[in-house]
């Protein structure tokens, strides 16, 4: 019986076709401070599976897309700036993600990507009617 | 001419009916037809429980409706655990928002794979709120695992059945092969 149906391994952090195993690799570790957590993500994103890849680039896209639209409060026009160039870096990590619609995302968050300078004018307008703060949070 | 003993032409009725009393005269008893029926019950017994093993599996495998279960009950888990959040821009929108745009992102790109999606749904849960990777595991984690061990009983039983009253046993519902229920953890409402 147990040759027949082997219980699948339940491995918290194993790269995974089933939906916690996916949010555990797209996971950071909290524990670490922002700059490291930060880090470990750029590092991370080439190893990661290709459904991971996806998530973290939709993740990216959402993200930008909105910043696009105005920056959370109290975010400066650098701290905007940092975040896309940050977010390019991630994105690089997963370049090397397969399929057809991971592509499709990809060359979407690359036209966004390119829109960096005109989220960081957005987000000085937005400064000037309301001074930045510092750490505010992050979108 | 036509010198009729060499070179007519044989009736060919005539290895009919030779054959014919050739095969009345044969000793059939002769025969040992054993082994040809062992091989044969073998290769039907083998084809049937391999169809048996395997029917349960395929239909275990991506059924529609547990698709759409799957990515809906990632959602509504999502809404509850991010139910305290807020967007943090000037209009202060629920933060299921960002989940939620992140999956149909995916979903128009072009992904159908229903725990990508979900995933998509569930990508913060542990990083900003109470839910720990063990919660997630136990209500979104490995489906193929479990579905093997609901199904085998019924394999092992539909092959009894199948082999002892030469009957295929009915197809079983595909929910009953699915995915565990997903069940939306109450403690995450915090």
């Amino acid at each position: 019986m147990t040759l027949l149906c082997p219980a699948a391994p339940v491995s918290l952090n194993a790269p995974a076709h089933y939906a916690a195993g996916i949010v555990a690799e797209v996971t950071d570790d909290k524990a670490l401070p922002k700059a490291a957590r930060k880090a470990a993500q750029v590092a991370h994103a080439p190893t990661a599976s290709d459904a991971a890849k996806a998530v973290k680039l939709a993740d990216k896209l959402h993200n930008l897309t909105d910043l696009c639209g105005g920056p959370p409060v109290g975010w400066s026009a650098d701290r905007v700036r940092e975040y896309f160039a940050w977010s390019a870096r991630v994105v690089d990590g997963c370049r090397s993600v397969r399929g057809v619609a991971a592509q499709a995302l990809l060359s979407r968050v690359d036209d966004v990507l390119a829109r960096a300078g005109e989220a960081a004018v957005v987000a000085e307008a937005a400064a000037k009617a309301a001074p930045p703060v510092e750490g505010g949070a992050a979108p | 001419m036509c010198n009729s003993t060499s070179t007519r032409v044989r009736d060919p009725r005539a290895y009919v009916s030779e054959a014919t009393s050739l095969s009345a005269k044969m000793d059939t008893s002769a025969i040992d037809v054993r082994p040809t029926a062992f091989f044969m019950t073998g290769v039907a017994v083998g084809a049937t429980s391999l169809y048996l093993l395997w029917r349960p599996r395929a239909a275990a495998a991506a059924p529609p409706a547990a698709d759409v279960s799957l990515v809906l009950s990632a959602a509504a888990y999502a809404a509850i655990a991010h139910r305290a959040q807020k967007r943090k821009h000037a209009l202060q929108s629920p933060y299921i928002e960002h989940p939620l745009g992140v999956a149909a992102l995916l979903a128009e790109a072009g992904f159908t794979d229903a725990p990508t999606l979900a995933a998509a749904m569930l990508h913060d849960t542990v990083e900003d709120t109470a839910v720990s990777p063990a919660d997630l595991h136990a209500t979104f984690g490995p489906v193929v695992g479990t579905c093997l061990l609901v199904a085998h009983p019924r394999c092992v039983s539909s092959l009894l059945v199948g082999m002892c009253a030469g009957l295929c046993p009915p197809r079983p519902a595909p929910n009953r092969a699915g995915p565990p229920q997903l069940v939306i953890d109450r403690s995450a409402r915090t």
